[in-house]
């Protein structure tokens, strides 16, 4: 698993400030190697992640792809109108990226990294650090898999 | 004389106000005239009248004569979305190419037609697009290398950094509407409309796959005139491709300083070998100086959002300079048109390609406003 404590942290500072106004979508990327997790709860940590950041509650969510291609495309819509896409994939031989766009209804905020940093991120979070509650983890991982069944689109 | 004449349907406050340049500046190329319906609004028919004033060519009234003549070889079709596709069909029935703005129009149907009749008057046809930018050109070339082994999904994003923002109330949750309640608004666009178009088109150029599922969120974020008016200024979509590819935009316009350039335009590729994000604004220069940045003025009363580059001027202009793009693209739309027509050859953006694109993007609106995948198929 990743520690996105020190991004969190960052993010969340500059959101405070007020200069993006009210965050009302994201669009994060996330690729790592097959040494620091599995699919599933990685993008479920992902969608953890953006959730704290739009500050709205889960409403639905629509995935696709597979484990066996490495790679999930989620659709996360959030009450409030709020949207997100995240993708997130594990490259046995690829370099560990991670992008994040926050749009505001005054500005965005990009964060980018695919270097060394993120590498002593990955290496920091061997243990899961998910902040929210065990039952909608649980929630938000029964919808991701009935969505990825299905195809449909599963509310929360 | 110059091999190919062009006939411009369409004037100020379109993009014309580009299009008909870069077919001038093209050496096989020459400005015959500007056209237009007989009976369109006053306001329109200034706008018209007024470009070609500008462009130094002559204002035909009468669209039927204009079309009979021998001398134009090309028609570049810049009207309304909601009479675009129909008076393409006409250009191209009386035996002209036609080069036609995005999207394609607003009808389907309307957009078939123009297909099939310029099909049985074996002309060629291309809508503008974003595949002739150096950024586009970098990822297909990135795709074709096999680098990134099975291409398995794109994920555009399309953010043009344009309005002055945070009027739209955020609690007023979007409903959309199907089918969409009109397409052409003085102070407002629907933004999936005019940026999705770009992203489902350079998905399709990349992967030559079909989309046969969308699902689309539709959302008010920013301003208070798409509001007004009942349109989306943001969209968030998930496509499904008919060779399993997997697809996601978003697309819309979020205020002149959000971004340091014009906007966010970037694909990112992912492969069964790597992932890759190409952005319009690399490579590039980063300045920091200490002349004073660029602040948005008061805007034009007409065009709020600086859709057109006439009334953006008349507002003072967009004067960024923290970022600078290096490199450019090795030509005009315009002129790969008419490279296509030399060479006889279809062009990678035709009318086929616009409706099929029109097609999704309806099936979007139906998405947003069901709240349920829509299948194409």
């Amino acid at each position: 698993m990743i520690d996105l404590t020190p991004l969190k942290t960052a993010v969340f500072q500059e959101v405070s400030s007020g200069r993006l106004g009210e965050p009302v979508f994201a669009r994060l990327i996330l690729v790592i190697s097959s040494d620091h997790g599995h699919l599933l709860p990685l993008c479920q940590q992902a969608l953890g992640f953006i959730q704290e950041l739009l500050q709205f509650p889960a409403e639905a969510v629509l995935t696709r792809g597979s484990q066996e291609s490495g790679s999930l495309t989620v659709q996360l819509d959030l009450e409030g109108g709020r949207s997100a896409l995240a993708v997130v994939a594990i490259r046995r031989e690829e370099e560990p990226q991670l992008d994040l766009l926050l749009v505001g209804n005054h500005g965005t905020l990009r964060y980018r990294n695919d270097g060394p940093l993120l590498e002593a991120e990955l290496d920091a979070g061997s243990e899961i650090k998910v902040t929210e509650s065990t039952a909608s983890a649980t929630g938000l991982r029964q919808a991701l898999q009935e969505s990825l069944r299905s195809g449909e689109r599963v509310r929360l | 004389m110059k091999k190919y004449g062009v006939l411009l349907l369409g004037g100020d406050r379109t993009h014309q106000e580009n299009y008909g340049p870069d077919f001038a500046d093209d050496p096989r190329c020459q400005l015959i005239g500007l056209t237009d319906e007989v009976g369109v609004p006053s306001q329109r028919d200034a706008w018209n009248r007024s470009l070609a004033q500008r462009l130094g060519i002559p204002f035909l009234p009468q669209l039927d004569q204009a079309l009979e003549r021998e001398d134009v070889h090309i028609a570049c079709v810049c009207v309304e979305f909601e009479r675009r596709a129909q008076l393409a069909a006409r250009c191209a029935e009386a035996g002209k190419h036609v080069y036609v703005d995005k999207p394609i129009g607003s009808s389907l149907e309307a957009a078939e037609k123009l297909v099939s009749v310029a099909a049985k008057a074996q002309v060629k046809t291309q809508m503008f697009s974003m595949l002739r930018s150096a950024w586009a050109q970098r990822a297909k070339e990135l795709v074709d290398s096999g680098l990134l082994g099975d291409l398995l999904g794109i994920h555009c994003d399309t953010l043009f950094a344009k309005g002055l923002t945070g009027t739209a109330d955020l609690g007023r949750i979007r409903e959309e509407h199907f089918p969409p309640k009109g397409f052409s608004f003085m102070k407002s666009k629907r933004e999936l409309f005019t940026t999705g178009v770009y992203s489902i088109g350079m998905m399709g150029w990349l992967c030559g796959q079909s989309v046969e599922r969308v699902y689309a969120r539709t959302s008010n974020f920013f301003f208070q005139e798409h509001q007004e008016d009942d349109v989306e200024d943001f969209a968030a979509l998930t496509l499904d491709f008919d060779g399993g590819l997997v697809g996601s935009l978003s697309g819309g316009r979020i205020g002149f300083l959000s971004h340091p350039l014009g906007g966010l335009l970037r694909v990112t590729l992912v492969g069964s070998r790597g992932t890759r994000i190409v952005d319009s604004a690399e490579p590039r220069l980063e300045i920091s100086c200490d002349a004073p940045t660029w602040r948005p003025g008061k805007p034009h009363p007409q065009d709020p959002m600086a859709f057109w580059g006439s009334s953006t001027r008349e507002a003072g202009g967009v004067h960024k300079f923290g970022w600078r793009g290096v490199g450019s693209s090795g030509g005009s739309d315009a002129s790969f048109f008419v490279d296509c027509i030399d060479a006889d050859r279809e062009s990678d953006m035709n009318a086929t390609d616009g409706a099929e694109i029109l097609r999704v993007l309806l099936a979007a609106y139906e998405s947003a406003a069901s709240g349920k995948v829509v299948s194409l198929v």
